[in-house]
């Protein structure tokens, strides 16, 4: 039998320094106008909410406008912020409401532009094609390989629901337990059960050639 | 767990760690005799670690610097006022002469009902003075969206309705 392969989310919190304990100190700072606390909960938190942001939005630029709208709302907001709920989920539900909005905002100014967009076709080949390298006979590495794979999956979340989309990068990404994605989602747990099963369903789908099934040798 | 798992559901509770430790030892006992299942939990693992190496790809290309200036300086920015809507109206069908005005404030999930037409020639708006028989030819929403339609009035008359939406996006 090989090693199990269930791990244990619920430690990931306390494993990464994000305690939540600390996380309240910091908000209490803020709270009473340390700017600093605020640069510390941006230092610790932002580059996951960036994480979280591109998996749902569909490029760098829109990730970063959205950790950026993000947590101008945490900042102005903050004061509403009671601690009832820990701090990263309360941030990370505000990262994916900004993003699933950048995305139906994007949509509709795309739907919107699709007649002019298409006159100009022939002369945008690259398009969105930028997040998905394709990887040449001179560049076989596994850098190489990394990134179009990172395209593929970037391409394979945009596929999917938004809701599908949102538990299995909070999931997979940050690591939230289905308690925590419950709260950050406002659904209730089975729900996150089932959307999550079915994103990974329409996942291993679109990504079938890059998953194998086969043990995956440890780094 | 309070309900009856499927076989899917267990397996995934296993593989995300969300089972008690005797329902995680059953499975692991039945995974001893289920290739499938055990096809199932690699491929998720190598999704997982797919998902997780392309997300540390995206985040190390931040700057955070940056990222935080930008972030510092909208919220340092000063608070610009609060755009009202303005106007634009035809009063009386036959003058041509358009005026902005500023209409009325909006709250949270507003609407502002603007009865032009069949008014009393009196306003009861203080900024504006609209007379009977005026047009709503154009309405700035300022940072918001909205719409105008006409409703025909209790008396048969026609009314001009602005709705000024007001939504405050991303906030739990």
């Amino acid at each position: 039998m090989n090693q199990p392969l269930s791990s244990a989310s619920k430690s990931e919190e306390a494993s990464d320094g994000s305690s939540t304990k600390g996380d309240h100190d910091l908000v209490q700072r803020v709270q009473a106008g340390d700017s600093a606390a605020f640069r510390k909960l941006f230092d610790k938190y932002h580059r996951r909410a960036f994480a979280v942001a591109m998996g749902v939005v569909k490029n760098e630029d829109d990730a970063l406008d959205a950790v950026q709208e993000a947590f101008v709302k945490v900042h102005k907001n903050i004061h509403k912020f009671q601690g009832s709920s820990s701090f990263y989920t309360w941030l990370y539900r505000i990262v994916m409401n900004v993003s699933i909005d950048h995305v139906r905002r994007t949509s509709r100014r795309r739907t919107l532009d699709f007649d002019e967009r298409a006159l100009h076709e022939e002369s945008e080949v690259a398009g969105d094609g930028a997040l998905m390298p394709s990887v040449t006979s001179s560049n076989p590495g596994k850098a190489a390989l990394r990134r179009e794979l990172g395209g593929a999956i970037q391409a394979a979340l945009q596929q999917l629901p938004e809701h599908h989309r949102a538990v299995i990068v909070l999931r997979e990404i940050e690591g939230m337990s289905y308690e925590e994605m419950a709260e950050a989602l406002e659904v209730p747990k089975g729900t996150v059960m089932s959307r999550l099963f079915h994103a990974r369903k329409k996942m291993q789908a679109a990504l079938a050639p890059y998953l194998s099934g086969e043990a995956v040798p440890e780094d | 767990m309070e309900s009856v798992k499927t076989e899917d559901e267990k397996l995934q509770m296993f593989f995300d760690g969300e089972l008690a430790p005797e329902e995680e030892a059953a499975v692991r006992r039945s995974l001893e005799g289920s290739p499938e299942g055990m096809v199932q939990l690699r491929e998720w693992k190598q999704l997982r670690e797919a998902m997780k190496n392309a997300s540390k790809d995206w985040a190390g290309e931040i700057d955070s610097d940056a990222l935080f200036a930008r972030i510092e300086s909208e919220i340092s920015a000063p608070v610009a006022p609060i755009e009202q809507p303005a106007l634009r109206v035809v009063p009386g069908s036959r003058e041509r002469r358009v005026w902005g005005g500023v209409a009325t404030g909006f709250a949270a999930a507003a609407a502002i009902f603007l009865a032009v037409m069949a008014w009393p020639a009196e306003p009861t708006i203080d900024s504006v003075s609209v007379a009977r028989g005026s047009e709503v030819l154009e309405v700035d929403f300022g940072p918001n969206t909205g719409t105008i339609f006409e409703v025909e009035g209790g008396a048969g008359e026609s009314l001009a309705v602005v709705w000024i939406d007001d939504e405050e996006v991303g906030l739990p």
